[in-house]
């Protein structure tokens, strides 16, 4: 169905276009809302649907999603890019610097049975935000959006080992945060 | 030598199967590794897990023409609208004081000062009706004319009396309510509104 209307779009059906985005709406917000915060990306989501609109002709391939979620993704670290200029935000550290890995205390909850945890995913949020966005937004679209790392290395148009090491570094950081809130690892 | 770096890609299934195969060879005797494992594979799930934020209007852009009936519905609704707040007002006006009907104008001013103008008439022809009346049982030969003039005082009176009773009844309205005109006048510039938004241009 998202053929057909894809193949409609591109023979200038605009009617088809924004069943498209409809169909991706909730989805491209969520993504960019984590990158941007709310305010800002709805703003940057329907400049990335305007954008697609206007350049459906230049579009190739066949994921229209992946295709969506790159302009997207582009757009909201364009916007974050500018606003460092006036504050100071996490900068992707070297490649070759080893990711390090915090020790767990003892008598914290079992790391692996707090999925679903409101105090942790609250850990999980705020530990998001001080993630280089390059990390976040790879570990965003494998973990949330569901892409596999050769669609994630087209959207953010680097390398897949780049993708991998982006993909780990983030979890890293994320799973340290949740221990130095007390919880530890599993027993194995 | 722990495969550390490998573990995040061993969880999303995107090693190349050599090395996948010697990762799990060697979390077969390491529980340290498979301990990390399991805690990135826990943060994953969680990742996943966070509530997704949603936003406050549509995204999507309007790129399609609006029908060709859209902007002159949206012209009718606004004149419309104006006309049933116009409505509004006089009614409202009409309810508090009818005699604020206006001047020499035909049908607004008319009935107020015809029933004052009949109930006084009524008093005047009362007067001699009365009089009539109080005279005629006391003189016999004078009863059919009194009874006459009786009559034609009642009649008269009955006359005069209608309008004076019609008058007060005569009070104009514009409408059962006016606030049924306030009613129509907020539909049409709630649809007015609706209309000038599916008309503005998204992109």
């Amino acid at each position: 169905m998202q053929q057909d209307a894809l193949a409609r779009a591109r023979t200038g059906d605009p009617r088809a276009f924004e069943e498209l985005a409809r169909s991706e709406e909730r989805a491209l917000f969520r993504h960019v809302a984590r990158l941007l915060g709310p305010v800002d990306a709805e703003d940057v989501v329907q400049d990335a649907f305007i954008s697609a609109w206007r350049s459906l002709a230049s579009f190739e391939g066949t994921s229209f999603r992946a295709w969506l979620f790159r302009i997207a993704t582009n757009r909201a670290i364009d916007v974050l890019r500018s606003r460092k200029r006036r504050a100071e935000l996490p900068l992707d550290p070297p490649a070759d610097e080893p990711a390090s890995w915090a020790e767990p205390a003892d008598g914290g909850a079992d790391l692996v049975e707090i999925a679903g945890n409101r105090e942790a995913l609250a850990v999980v949020e705020e530990a998001l935000g001080s993630v280089p966005v390059e990390q976040r937004a790879a570990l965003l679209l494998r973990d949330v959006e569901g892409f596999d790392y050769e669609e994630i290395a087209r959207i953010t148009a680097s390398e897949l080992g780049t993708v991998k090491s982006r993909i780990h570094r983030a979890r890293l950081a994320v799973r340290n945060a949740l221990v130095l809130r007390g919880w530890r690892g599993a027993a194995g | 030598m722990h495969p550390l770096a490998d573990l995040s890609a061993h969880v999303d299934g995107a090693l190349a199967p050599a090395a996948a195969a010697a990762l799990d060879a060697h979390l077969g005797g390491c529980p340290a590794c498979r301990a990390k494992l399991g805690e990135l594979r826990s943060v994953a799930s969680l990742v996943a897990a966070l509530p997704a934020p949603r936003p406050r209007r549509s995204l999507v852009p309007r790129l399609a023409p609006p029908p060709l009936w859209l902007a002159p519905a949206r012209a009718l609704s606004v004149m419309a609208s104006g006309i049933f707040v116009f409505a509004f007002l006089v009614s409202a006006v009409l309810a508090i004081d009818p005699s604020m009907g206006g001047g020499g104008k035909g049908g607004l001013l008319g009935p107020a000062p015809a029933a004052r103008q009949a109930e006084s008439a009524a008093g005047n022809l009362g007067g001699p009706a009365a009089s009539a009346v109080v005279s005629a049982p006391g003189a016999a030969p004078s009863a059919p004319f009194a009874q006459g003039a009786r009559d034609s005082a009642a009649v008269a009176a009955g006359a005069s009396a209608a309008p004076a009773a019609k008058a007060p009844a005569q009070r104009l309205e514009l409408g059962p309510s006016p606030f049924l005109w306030l009613g129509l006048a907020l539909v049409s510039g709630a649809l007015a509104l609706a209309l000038r938004r599916r008309l503005r241009p998204r992109a």
